[in-house]
């Protein structure tokens, strides 16, 4: 008989066995008397251990136990108390360093933005001889200056992003960041001519061939007003 | 005793398990939770104590150095997930062991039985020697022959009848708090049961002579 089968029988008395273990194991003693009369015999040394005493551990010992317990108790609150402002510190300081590293890598992150910008237009004005922003403006507002006569009084193209140089006379792209293109103007009962002027201005505009700007981080409509 | 310590205990303490009242006693130094802890488990944990090491004034020594350990290190080593009384019966189990080995009493665990070789465990029982040493102790009215029975069983075989009798304790905690193999821990209790019936049948065989003798 192997050591596990012998275990068999405390795992049976013990009631360590699932239920198809314990099956198998009362079908095992009906076929085998010798382990019934060996799990029988366990069994009544087994029930001679319930009368095993319970020893109660002396008042003094325990008293001396619950004092102790007590004193721990009032060390661990009393370091808690110390701890806890060191604590706050720590957060405060942790939260202003946080603000800090935050606000240094915004402005960082918007110089950034800002130089890539310059660079983009340098870069366009260098390699694509296109019409500017400024040539657009300067194209919407000469249709303004010569609509101005038929009514159009003052008109405006106010575009968000980055304008260029003024004075500079090499062509730029006109590249749509999701920017605004707003005609703002004012019409005295002119409507339709207001919309023929518009319907000519963005009629200009047209996607560039080539774009100059290959950077796949730049993932923009590129138009220009002129021939490209 | 413990009935007094028990009334000074709000009855709410006494409904709650062993989890939160640990949980009280750490975050909110509550004594009356350490209090009931104590009440609950005190018995069962010097009753193995004292039948591991046979000898009162140890056993007190034993059991506050466990509870010392168990107040000092209960917000760093105790892991909330585990049972809070097998943490404290692996405490005083090691305690009671680091004793026994300090005293040169503790036997070779590594015995033939648990090597699975065919040793007869009757090598095993205490020799003639002891026997008569038992009989003087005998006299002892104090001790119930049980108790004297459970002394005479090497210590491995006693450790685990006083964790499964005291604690109920599934063999698969007692291999892991004894660090043995669960069949090691079945087979010491299966050798532990038998011996005992041996000497159970011994001590009846005495006592049927001494009748004869004095018919």
């Amino acid at each position: 008989m192997r050591n596990e089968d012998n275990n068999d029988c405390i795992r049976y008395l013990m009631k360590e066995m699932d239920p198809s273990e314990e099956l198998l194991m009362e079908r095992a003693m009906m076929e085998d008397e010798d382990l019934l009369i060996e799990v029988e015999s366990m069994r009544q040394t087994l029930k001679k251990l319930d009368k095993l005493p319970e020893v109660e551990p002396p008042s003094h010992v325990t008293k001396a136990i619950k004092k102790k317990a007590s004193e721990q108790a009032k060390k661990n609150r009393k370091r808690d108390q110390t701890f806890k402002p060191v604590y706050k510190y720590a957060i405060a300081a942790t939260l202003a360093l946080t603000i800090t590293a935050g606000g240094g890598w915004l402005y960082i992150g918007s110089e950034e933005t800002k130089s890539n910008n310059a660079q983009q237009t340098a870069t366009a004005s260098v390699s694509s001889p296109t019409a500017t922003q400024t040539q657009g403006v300067k194209q919407v507002n000469t249709t303004n200056a010569s609509s101005n006569s038929t009514g159009f009084v003052g008109s405006n193209v106010e575009n968000q992003s980055p304008t260029a140089t003024p004075g500079s006379s090499n062509v730029e792209p006109w590249v749509d960041r999701e920017d605004i293109l707003r005609f703002e103007d004012q019409f005295s009962n002119q409507q339709e001519q207001f919309q023929t002027i518009l319907q000519r201005s963005t009629e200009r505009l047209k996607l560039i061939q080539e774009p100059s700007i290959q950077n796949n981080r730049v993932k923009s409509i590129q138009l220009t007003g002129s021939k490209n | 005793m413990k009935l007094e310590q028990s009334n000074h205990i709000s009855k709410k303490y006494q409904q709650l398990d062993d989890k939160d009242l640990v949980r009280f006693y750490r975050q909110n130094g509550d004594e009356q939770a350490f209090s009931e802890l104590m009440n609950r488990h005190q018995t069962k944990i010097y009753s193995y104590i004292y039948s591991m090491v046979k000898d009162g004034g140890k056993a007190d020594d034993i059991f506050q150095e466990t509870f010392t350990k168990v107040i000092t290190k209960m917000d760093d080593t105790y892991n909330e997930q585990g049972k809070w009384i097998a943490w404290v019966m692996r405490i005083a189990h090691n305690a009671t062991i680091d004793y026994l080995r300090k005293q040169k009493r503790f036997v070779d665990v590594s015995s033939n039985y648990d090597k699975e070789s065919n040793t007869d465990f009757y090598d095993r029982l205490p020799d003639e020697d002891l026997i008569s040493a038992q009989e003087q102790l005998e006299k002892d009215e104090a001790k119930s022959s049980l108790m004297r029975h459970i002394d005479e069983l090497p210590e491995e075989q006693r450790q685990v009848v006083m964790l499964r009798h005291y604690y109920e304790m599934p063999f698969k905690e007692i291999a892991e708090l004894t660090d043995v193999s669960i069949n090691t821990a079945l087979g010491r209790m299966r050798y532990a049961l038998i011996n005992l019936r041996k000497l159970f049948d011994k001590e009846k065989e005495q006592e049927e002579n001494n009748y004869a003798q004095r018919g």
